[in-house]
């Protein structure tokens, strides 16, 4: 009951928030500059009906989640070689602030002259995720408790096994915190790059051609298309993070 | 296996001294306690003889490279099981059922496989004691290992150490005269420095 009462306040909060929307479009009466909440999900609605909906939702689906989960896998594995080796720690140091500093615009357009465009969406992703994960597992191997590292230095304990039974540990609320804040990331920049790279077929083509073409019901409906895959995303990767770390549990 | 000497060790920490020239012998195979007040320097000399601290001065001598530990804090995974804590040092050189044979002469049998965040602080001070025995070094280094447990449990663990380490060196800090009686032999008596 505890869990409900939040969830119940959250889903009033959010029909109230829907209520308004409604309402100040009813009273402004401009579909172009505001539709209604209605309007859109009409046209949700008509879209998921239509093939070429879905294979763009996969199309921009793949290539974002793709620069995620590299960016996830290779922040992982090199703040685990830089919180070994602080060599490493200090010869990554200066890609990392650069990635962090440097504004996605300029990225993007550096990309389009590297990369097609279809590869844009996976590199910036990419670029955008990488050093919060890097730097939130950098952090918790950096806060690992040290009287645990002492013990099985004395016990000689093998680094594979430090790193599942202490290291781990002591990463997974840094990890899961730093995947909350860039799974929303990855999906916002990938999109923008979409839209700057006007990469064909992707969600980002399809908002700069509602922009082009002043269809605002087409604009919120894949802002809400955008939004209910990154949440969907977010929960699905998260519930599969803390089951993983669960199952390290019971070994 | 070789009796264990402390040759001239001096520490400081801050200009603060904690040991100066401490010279000790602890004769193999044997159980040896070092008793004293509180902050004389008792897990410094610990720690410089289990090679966690380097003394200022001084050498430690004959000490084997297998050595178990039970700390003053338990020092525990605490999202693991205690069986999965033992295993953490001994990987899989100990098998697991006699793993469970030792966490059930400790009274912990129920407890093998939950995490250690959910025992009490006493069985928490088993499983530290059980992982140190089962290690099989050939020294076992106990700082206040007992302390916190009730007076039954505290015999019964005693005895369980005794049984499982005998023909080992023991080497064991406490304040409690009972427990130097216990190991028997002449206690190291420390004083601490003016």
């Amino acid at each position: 009951m505890r869990q409900a009462k939040p969830a119940l306040e959250k889903a009033i909060a959010a029909a109230l928030a829907l209520l308004l929307w409604q309402l100040g479009a009813m009273a402004l009466d401009q579909p172009l500059l505001l539709v209604s909440p209605l309007r859109v999900l009409r046209r949700l609605g008509s879209l998921c009906l239509e093939a070429a909906f879905w294979k763009t939702v996969a199309f921009s689906f793949q290539r974002i989640a793709a620069g995620f989960l590299l960016a996830f896998f290779a922040g992982i594995l090199l703040a685990l070689l830089a919180g070994r080796f602080h060599l490493l720690e200090m010869l990554f140091w200066p890609y990392v602030v650069t990635i962090k500093s440097v504004p996605v615009a300029s990225f993007v357009i550096l990309c389009l002259i590297w990369l097609s465009a279809g590869q844009l969406p996976v590199f910036i992703s990419f670029l955008m995720v990488f050093p919060i994960i890097y730097t939130n597992v950098l952090q918790g191997i950096k806060s690992t408790d040290p009287k645990l590292l002492e013990m099985a230095r004395l016990y000689k304990v093998p680094w594979r096994r430090r790193l599942l039974y202490i290291y781990l540990p002591s990463i997974r609320p840094f990890l899961i915190s730093a995947c909350g804040v860039s799974l929303g990331m990855a999906w916002k920049s990938g999109v923008a790059a979409e839209v700057i790279g006007i990469t064909e077929g992707s969600i980002g083509e399809m908002l700069y051609e509602s922009k082009i073409y002043f269809n605002t019901a087409d604009l919120f409906c894949w802002t809400v298309v955008i939004i209910l895959i990154s949440v969907a995303f977010e929960k699905l990767f998260l519930l599969l993070i803390r089951k993983g770390f669960a199952g390290l549990e019971k070994l | 296996m070789n009796e264990i000497r402390l040759e001239n060790i001096h520490k400081s920490f801050d200009g603060k001294r904690v040991l100066a020239g401490f010279q000790a012998a602890f004769p193999a195979g044997q159980a040896t306690c070092i008793m004293g007040s509180s902050g004389c320097g008792k897990t410094t000399l610990l720690n410089i003889l289990l090679g966690l601290l380097p003394p200022d001065e001084g050498r430690v001598l004959g000490m084997p490279e297998r050595v178990g530990a039970v700390f003053q804090e338990d020092r525990l995974c605490e999202d693991f099981s205690p069986l999965s804590n033992i295993r953490l040092v001994t990987g899989r050189r100990v098998p697991r059922a006699v793993i469970l044979e030792h966490l059930k002469a400790l009274g912990l049998e129920d407890w093998a496989l939950a995490p250690v965040r959910t025992l009490s602080g006493g069985m928490k001070r088993r499983v530290a004691i059980a992982r140190a025995v089962l290690y099989g070094g050939d020294v076992l280094v106990l700082d206040e290992a007992f302390k916190g447990l009730d007076e039954k449990t505290k015999a019964i663990t005693m005895e369980y150490v005794r049984e499982n380490t005998r023909g080992k060196t023991l080497i064991a800090v406490t304040h409690d005269g009972e427990e130097a009686a216990f190991w028997g032999g002449a206690p190291i008596k420390m004083e601490a420095l003016p």
